[in-house]
């Protein structure tokens, strides 16, 4: 007898069916088919699925009891053949000159970046005062503009900024052939 | 050319092209050698404005315009979150390190300041294999890719401005950021999948429906 099966063939990552013809005999006790789980679970005396359903659902309560794990992160892991004492370079002395003009270099650099700070402090005082003077003189000129003005963002989309890039893009620049594939992060999944 | 000698020289440089609008500082201008304790202060310390008339230049810095209107109904939001991603750790870091203290400068309500489990990025070439399936490709660079994530609660609208308008000014290269609405999906994202649970579910549903 002359049996017709449907094979699912997986190629390149897209699921094409095909059918090929297969020749089964009746008299042997396993054919190769497969009732589905739920005909199965259909055919069933109701006691016995009965039993199976109260068994899963303990079994469900107790992995819903264990707390939530959260995936560590494993940027700040050392690999531990890095901290032995033999990889350590040694440091030469230097002369007292090199090292006060360091020391001196130190305190400039500090001086420098004291002063940008302030820079950075002032130009965020100017930002928040101009924003309230500006506020005040609309509440001046109505008071529902200024309801609005303050009110009027809650809800929005995301905004996104892409930092600065080293090099400009080359232009007419094709790239290579190929791809990107993300790796979900280890120890993701319990 | 000795190392520090060169360090010296680069920093001399870039002080010079910044110090446009440092030349009125007071330390450059008038400034006399003092000895604390028979030593050397190297320029540290002050040296201008010992008899008291210096405090009138400090007071008119802080400019703090006191505005009753703005205290009196102030809409926040709920909660958002600062998404900080890049492929350079040292980058990212320091850019969540200047934020973090923008927003305590301000006085924000900081929820939480945590990172989002890092993952792997490969980049593959096609160079002379002739498959179309990515995952065969031979790998040319594995980056890394972090993520950091601050919670704030309650940011008053008009603040909102003015943190894009500094974190835009700060942010470094090759380092986005994202200000978006904190959304319970992303608290999942940090939390390991439960494969045996989920499973047990199917199962439970497949055999109620039956």
């Amino acid at each position: 007898m002359l049996f017709c099966k449907k094979w699912t063939v997986v190629f390149n990552g897209t699921l094409t069916v095909a059918n090929q013809i297969q020749c089964i005999s009746t008299c042997c006790k396993r054919m190769g088919f497969k009732m589905s789980d739920i005909a199965i679970y259909q055919n069933m005396d109701p006691k016995y699925k009965q039993n199976i359903l109260d068994r899963k659902k303990r079994k469900l309560q107790k992995l819903t009891k264990v707390a939530v794990q959260k995936i560590p992160i494993t940027d700040f892991q050392v690999n531990k053949e890095w901290k032995s004492p033999e990889r350590k370079r040694t440091k030469d002395p230097l002369s007292e000159e090199i090292e006060t003009s360091q020391l001196l270099l130190e305190k400039d650099w500090s001086r420098y970046t004291k002063n940008v700070r302030h820079l950075e402090d002032e130009k965020l005082e100017n930002f928040l005062a101009q924003q309230a003077k500006a506020l005040n003189e609309l509440y001046l000129e109505s008071p529902a503009l200024h309801e609005a003005a303050l009110s009027s963002e809650l809800t929005f989309s995301t905004f996104k900024c892409e930092g600065p890039v080293q090099t400009l893009p080359i232009s007419n620049y094709l790239a290579p052939l190929g791809g990107y594939v993300s790796c979900s992060p280890p120890n993701a999944d319990e | 050319m000795s190392s520090s000698a060169l360090c010296r020289c680069v920093f001399m440089k870039l002080f010079e092209k910044s110090s446009g609008s440092l030349k009125t500082h007071r330390v450059l201008s008038n400034s006399f050698v003092r000895h604390f304790r028979n030593r050397p202060t190297a320029g540290i310390g002050r040296t201008y404005g010992l008899t008291g008339v210096e405090s009138s230049r400090h007071l008119k810095r802080k400019k703090e315009v006191k505005n009753a209107l703005l205290q009196e109904n102030i809409s926040c939001y709920d909660t958002l979150k600062f998404k900080i991603t890049g492929y350079d750790i040292v980058l990212v870091e320091s850019f969540t390190k200047i934020v973090h203290h923008l927003l305590q400068q301000l006085n924000y309500k900081i929820d939480e300041l945590y990172a989002e489990p890092t993952f792997e990025q490969h980049i593959k070439n096609m160079k002379t294999s002739l498959t179309a399936n990515v995952d065969d490709l031979p790998t040319v660079y594995s980056l890394s890719y972090h993520t950091r994530v601050i919670k704030i609660t309650d940011l008053p609208t008009h603040a909102k401005p003015v943190l894009i308008h500094m974190m835009m000014y700060f942010v470094p290269q090759s380092v986005t950021f994202e200000i978006s609405p904190f959304v319970e999906a992303d608290e999942e994202k940090r939390h390991k999948k439960r494969v045996a649970l989920q499973k047990a579910m199917e199962e439970l549903k497949m055999i109620q429906k039956a």
